[in-house]
Formats: structure tokens, C-alpha cells, sequence
């Protein structure tokens, strides 16, 4: 009797763990497969030779497009509107995807044959897919000049791989109220920094000047090139990584010095650019490196600090050089698209001067062509340094497909970590990260 | 259709098919039913089994021993044969062991946790009090959030400038815990994590060994408290030997869930700091997607697979040598 009762629990149980067991997978699994369903229907519309030139550009283009928000995507639909008033036959269809595991919903894609037509790709994947031969070459407008921080990016043995679309450039962010109060100028090299720093915690109480957070790569990387060294050297085909050299090891102990300082709290060996400009915003810090987006973001956050906000140019490194990272986006064509000629006309059209200018002034981004940037923020008080570091000061990471995955790897924050830690020296960590390159450059 | 006849026609087997006798045209009916029948009523699970369950393991399986390199090697089947090399290189690539390591260690810990919380909860649902049928939805809910949602929740809890937790615990006396980074360890890391998995893990154990515990004869505890067993004793000696069954099945199940932990890791720490908190799913995710090594990714889900394998196996002969003693 009892065993009875005792199979038939433990069977019910089981049968019960099963049905829970497959609804926790579904909870489990990819985001990514909405997307994809709603791309399968777009794709299956399309029915057109794409080598029919006679054919007046029609049908259905799926755009992807990271993480626009509301406004911006209020204004790409403005853009998307005057794209099918020109173009009778063609509907353009947006779809929003996250920052958060962008990448990888694209390896996804790619790798499930669901990909868009048109897509914004970060400029640190997009010649890593071209690699991989999953993006089509493009051919660029003519008379179009682009920024070379951002072109650079997007061209591969000589082709080009998408339309430079947008960049976002970091200089120094700074409290202009902090600074009368301590009595400082901005500095205009990274040792002024320090002595600025100095000044600024003895002098003004409950605010950090400038916190060191392990995470946000975009901040401690773009050193080496201030100290008059660079990432890694390309020597024909072989690239050489060169942390583990005088001037990678005076850039790293440059940033332990800042984190050795006691500016910042223990957490911010996690920290990113979010957490550094979520500081920022609630007076944690008198100083911080950010681009024009997280301007806008600090004053969205907290009005008050309107009118006590200054940008300058990023520090100089004792080479002279201060080279911040042009991070953007370029729009790229699939190479398994059925729309690869509408594709690249609409991608040319998001790319000309009006379009960009329109979707960049609302975010606090740099369009890709030089005339867009002087239309777009020339002369603006705050918004104006971007600008000129943008065109004058700003470069990009090497030019590779190992790139992007050195960057998903987390080769180089792992180790600064590591550094902040105290687990490693300076030495250490040069050596570490370039063993963590080489690793990936093969 | 033809009256039964139990028992009475000499071809009528255990199963007494009706009208077993008869000629011939009924034999293939009796095939139908037999047969056919369940194989045909079978059919529609068993492919979706295959395709949802077999396919993608057997898939698994062949890509791990291949060099998967890129994704040209999944869009045009572009990869070289390399047989075990892949295991090979898990084997000698520290950070890889150390994750296998970390994933049975930090596994069988929530295991435990879960299964003593788990109990000690079922064994107070048990009894009758006041609010009882309350407490026990309230209990549900840490099982019905997304894992997600409360990862990121309990991050912010743990937050070492503006969390709650450090908050209450320097309010409290004890300082050492202001601004205290919970995150930057490994090992306080893994502690805020196996709280999450805890707390998310512990309420289907405790709801079905509740059910497990009502099943309990109240003449057998009556009679064992009669004979002045206490109530620990009662517990160790009566109700836990009948529940012997149940705890092996939900050990089993909790394992495989405990081993496989992907959100609450991914959310909370994503495998760092330094890769210090990296568990076999984080580096199955990171190598295939982030570095596009489908072959390594493979491979270390095929060790996560043979893991779990191997805990299952240990469990079920344990449970066959009890039932052989007893």
C-alpha cells in the first residue's frame, strides 16, 4: 500500500519536474528568438532577383538598429519616411536591439542565417563579421569625406565594409564650480591631472576628483597612446602587441597611481562607464572621462548641475599625443540579404548630411562625415570639444577581426583588474595582456 | 464486441485479447493494437524529442570534436575534424579547469544549502499553525521570479555603496562592511550568488517534500513518539527513510539545475571579476559566442553533460545499495 503510494508520489513528481523542467528552459532561453521570428517574415516577402538592376529599388528592408530610444527612433522613422517618399515600393522596417548582448545576438544570427538587411554595428565587431565574410563590401558615396577616426574602421584589405554612420569620442568632463572652489585650472596633461586631483581633495570636501574604474576600458585603454605607445603594431600581416614595453608600462602605472590614490571606492574595480557617469551625476566626482551621449545623460539625470559642467580636451600623455577612442557605428550591408542594392542605397541615404545630422544632434553623437560634424556641433560651448577631439584627436583600435574578440574576451580589463586588485604588478599585468592578445591574434 | 471469456480459451495469453481464436482477419487487428497503435500514438512525442532533445545533443556532441573556429563554420559547415583535442585543450587551459572546478564545487555547496533549507521549510509547513497556507504561497515566490529580475535586484541589494545589505550589517556594529565590495572576491562573490540560487531554488524542494512529508503515516510517527522517540529522532529514523525516494529524485533534479546555473552567474558577476567566478555555462556562453569557438563551446558543454552524468549515476547506485540492504 505505502509503496504504492510512494511510486505513485514519485512518479507524479517526476512527471511534474519534467513539465517545470521544460517550462524553466523556456525561461532560459535566447532573447534572441523573437527577433527572429519577426525577421523571418520580413525576409520571406522578398522575392526579387538582386541582380535585376532594371528593377526600380522596392520591397521590404528590416533595419537593425542598437538601442535607439523613443526620440531617436522618432527621427529615424522621419528619415525611414523620406527614404519611401523617394522610393515608391519600399517599406522599411526598424528593429530595436540592446547594447547588452548585441554581439552576440548577432553571432546568433549570422550563425542561424536570420540575418536583417541593414544593420548598425558597433565599429569594434563589424570587421570581425566582415572577416568571418558575413558582411558585403560597400562602395562609399561619392564626395562624401569621413572622419578618419571612424573610416578607419570599416575598411579591410581596401574594401569597404559599411557606411561609417556615428561616433562618440570622450574628452574630460569636469565641475566648473569644483574648480573655482579649489582654485585650479584645467589640466592639459595627465601629471596636471594628478596635481589638479591633489588640490581638489584637500581643498573641496565630499567629492572625489576622478574616480579609476576597472571596467570601463574605454578610459585606461586610449593611455598607451598618450604615453607614446599603441595597443599592438601591424607589421604586414603579424600584429605584435605592445603593453610589454616602457611606454604600456608607464600607462599602466599611470592608472594604478590613480586607483592607488584612495579616489575611488573598492567597487569600482567592477565599475563601467554607467557606473563612472551614474557617480558623476550624483557629485561623486569632480572630473571624469566621457563622450557627448553621457553629457547629455549626466544633465538628464540631474538638471542641477546645468551650467556647472565644462568639457575639455583629454589630457596629454608626456608624448604630446592625446588620442581618445573614436567608438561608433557603422550601418553595414549582409552579405546573405536578399536586398543587398536596397541595402546599400538606404544605408547611403541614413549616411548623407541631413539624415545623419538630425539623428546625431539627439543623441549627444558625432556623425561620420566631416561636414556633419562641423554642421553638427562647431562651436558649441560643451558640446564643442568633442568635436575637436573627434577630428583632431581620435583613434581607433587596431584593425583587425581579433579585435572584436580580444574586446569580448575581456582581455585587457581582466588584467587591469587583476592590477587593482594588488594580485599583480604593473609588469605582470603588461605581460599578461599582451600573452592575452597574442592568444587571440592567432 | 465478443463477450469476454477469462481464462477459458487455450490460446487467451496474460492478455486476453478478445476473440484471440478467431480467424485470421483478426489477427491484424490484434497487430494494430499491439503494435502499431502505441508506435503511431508514440510518434509525435518521440519527434519532438528527437528534434528538441537528441538532435541538438548529438549536434553538441559532433561539434566538439571538430575545430568550429568562426562562424563560417556553422553558416557553411566549414570545420576540420580534430577529434579530442578540444577536451585536450580544456584539460591543459587553466582558466578552463578552474571553471569545471568552481562548477561541481560551488554546485554540490547550493546543492546542500537548498536541500537543508529546503527540508527545514517543508518539515515547518508541516505543522499546523496560524497563517500556514499564507506562508507557504509566500514561499513560492522567490521560484516564480525570473531569474533575471531577481539577479539584478539582489545585485543592488549587494551594492557596495548604496546596498541595503552593507548598510544594515555596518548599521549593526559591524563597520568592516562599509562600502564593502562584495563583488571584488571570488569567494564573497560566490556567497552573494549562492544566496540568489538559494533563495530561487529552495521553494520546489520545499513544496514537494511537503507533499512527500503528508504522505508520512501519522500511526508510524505516533507510534515510534509513543514509544519516546523525540522529535529529531522521529524525524532521522522514521520520516526521512520514507521519503528516501523522493530526496533522491529532488537531489538529482537540483543538481542538474545547481551544475547548470547560467543567469544568476551572468547577471551578478558575469564570470569576473578576472574570470574568477566563471562556471562551465559562463565559459560554454563566452567561447562560443563571444570568441565564436564552437567547437570549444561544445566541448565544454559536453563536460557539463558528462559531470551531471557521472553525480546521476553516483546517486542511482547509491539508492540501489540502499534498497539492496534494506
Amino acid at each position: 500500500m505505502r509503496t504504492r503510494k510512494m511510486t505513485s508520489l514519485v512518479g507524479g513528481v517526476a512527471a511534474l519536474t519534467l513539465l517545470l523542467a521544460a517550462c524553466g528552459d523556456d525561461d532560459n532561453g535566447d532573447t534572441t528568438s523573437d527577433d527572429d521570428t519577426t525577421q523571418d517574415e520580413d525576409e520571406d516577402e522578398d522575392d526579387e532577383d538582386p541582380g535585376d538592376d532594371d528593377m526600380a529599388l522596392s520591397g521590404d528592408l528590416t533595419v537593425w538598429i542598437m538601442q535607439p530610444g523613443e526620440d531617436v527612433l522618432a527621427t529615424l522613422e522621419d528619415t525611414a519616411d523620406a527614404f519611401e517618399a523617394e522610393h515608391e515600393g519600399v517599406t522599411i522596417n526598424y528593429e530595436s536591439i540592446p547594447w547588452d548582448g548585441g554581439h552576440d545576438q548577432f553571432v546568433t544570427a549570422i550563425a542561424g542565417g536570420q540575418v536583417p538587411d541593414l544593420a548598425e554595428l558597433g565599429n569594434t565587431w563589424l570587421l570581425e563579421f566582415a572577416e568571418q565574410g558575413a558582411i558585403a563590401p560597400v562602395e562609399w558615396p561619392e564626395g562624401e569625406e569621413f572622419v578618419p577616426g571612424l573610416a578607419d574602421s570599416a575598411v579591410l584589405d581596401g574594401a569597404n565594409y559599411g557606411f561609417p554612420w556615428y561616433a562618440g569620442v570622450r574628452a574630460l568632463i569636469y565641475r566648473t564650480d569644483v574648480f573655482e572652489e579649489a582654485g585650479v585650472e584645467v589640466p592639459t596633461t595627465w601629471d596636471e591631472l594628478l596635481e589638479v586631483g591633489d588640490t581638489i581633495a584637500a581643498e573641496v570636501d565630499d567629492i572625489a576628483p576622478i574616480r579609476a574604474a576597472g571596467v570601463y576600458q574605454h578610459m585606461y585603454q586610449p593611455l598607451i597612446w598618450g604615453f607614446g605607445g599603441d595597443i599592438a603594431t601591424q607589421d604586414g600581416d603579424t600584429w605584435t602587441p605592445g603593453f610589454d614595453t616602457d611606454e604600456g608600462h608607464a600607462a599602466l602605472e599611470f592608472f594604478n597611481t590613480l586607483w592607488e590614490k584612495g579616489w575611488s571606492p573598492e567597487g569600482a574595480v567592477q565599475w563601467n562607464s554607467v557606473d563612472v557617469r551614474d557617480d558623476f551625476a550624483n557629485g561623486g566626482a569632480a572630473m571624469m572621462i566621457g563622450g557627448g551621449w553621457d553629457l547629455t545623460a549626466i544633465l538628464g539625470a540631474n538638471p542641477d548641475l546645468e551650467g556647472n559642467l565644462g568639457t575639455a580636451l583629454l589630457p596629454a600623455g608626456p608624448s604630446g599625443n592625446r588620442d581618445s577612442f573614436a567608438g561608433g557605428s557603422h550601418l553595414g550591408v549582409f552579405a546573405e540579404s536578399d536586398q543587398q542594392e536596397l541595402a546599400q542605397a538606404y544605408g547611403e541615404f541614413m549616411v548623407s548630411a541631413e539624415q545623419v545630422a538630425a539623428f546625431t544632434g539627439s543623441e549627444g553623437f558625432l556623425p561620420g562625415t566631416v561636414g556633419g560634424v562641423e554642421a553638427a556641433v562647431g562651436g558649441d560651448e560643451l558640446y564643442g570639444a568633442f568635436a575637436d577631439q573627434y577630428l583632431e584627436h581620435s583613434r581607433f583600435y587596431p584593425i583587425g577581426g581579433w579585435w572584436g574578440q580580444a574586446e569580448g574576451a575581456a582581455v585587457i580589463p581582466n588584467e587591469v583588474q587583476k592590477l587593482m586588485l594588488g594580485e599583480q604588478t604593473v609588469q605582470e599585468t603588461a605581460a599578461a595582456i599582451d600573452a592575452g592578445l597574442a592568444g587571440q591574434i592567432d | 464486441m465478443a463477450a469476454r471469456r477469462r481464462g477459458t480459451s487455450p490460446a487467451a495469453g496474460p492478455a486476453t485479447t478478445p476473440g484471440a481464436v478467431r480467424a485470421p482477419q483478426r489477427s491484424w487487428r490484434r497487430i494494430f493494437d499491439n503494435r502499431l497503435l502505441p508506435i503511431l500514438l508514440i510518434t509525435p512525442a518521440l519527434v519532438a524529442i528527437g528534434g528538441l532533445v537528441a538532435y541538438p545533443v548529438l549536434r553538441t556532441a559532433w561539434l566538439s570534436l571538430n575545430d568550429a573556429s568562426g562562424l563560417q563554420a556553422l553558416t557553411t559547415g566549414a570545420m576540420s575534424f580534430i577529434g579530442l583535442d578540444n577536451y585536450v585543450a580544456i584539460a591543459q587551459d587553466p582558466d578552463l579547469r578552474r571553471s569545471a572546478l568552481t562548477t561541481v564545487l560551488f554546485g554540490l555547496s547550493c546543492v546542500v544549502a537548498t536541500m537543508v533549507v529546503g527540508m527545514a521549510v517543508a518539515l515547518l509547513l508541516n505543522r499546523p499553525f496560524k497563517g500556514r497556507v499564507v506562508l507557504g504561497i509566500i514561499v513560492l515566490l522567490p521560484w516564480a521570479i525570473p531569474h533575471v529580475a531577481a539577479s539584478y535586484v539582489w545585485q543592488w541589494l549587494f551594492h557596495d555603496q548604496y546596498g541595503v545589505i552593507n548598510w544594515t550589517l555596518s548599521t549593526l556594529g559591524l563597520g568592516g562592511f562599509e562600502g564593502f565590495a562584495w563583488f571584488n572576491q571570488w569567494h564573497t562573490a560566490f556567497i552573494v550568488i549562492g544566496i540568489v540560487v538559494v533563495w530561487q531554488s529552495f521553494p520546489f524542494v520545499s513544496i514537494a517534500l511537503l507533499a512527500g512529508l503528508q504522505t508520512v503515516p501519522t500511526d508510524v510517527l505516533e507510534a515510534a513518539r509513543i514509544d519516546g522517540a523525540s522529535a529529531w529522532q522521529r524525524t532521522r529514523l522514521v520520516t526521512l527513510p520514507m521519503l528516501k525516494p523522493l530526496l533522491l529524485v529532488l537531489l538529482v533534479i537540483s543538481t542538474i539545475w545547481d551544475f547548470k546555473v547560467f543567469d544568476q552567474v551572468f547577471v551578478l558577476t558575469g564570470g569576473g571579476p578576472a574570470r574568477k567566478t566563471e562556471i562551465l555555462t559562463i565559459s560554454t556562453y563566452q567561447q562560443a559566442f563571444t570568441q565564436s569557438e564552437f567547437g570549444l563551446g561544445s566541448a565544454l558543454a559536453m563536460v557539463l553533460f558528462l559531470i551531471l552524468l557521472v553525480v546521476t549515476v553516483i546517486y542511482i547506485k547509491l539508492v540501489k545499495d540502499e534498497e539492496r540492504v534494506s
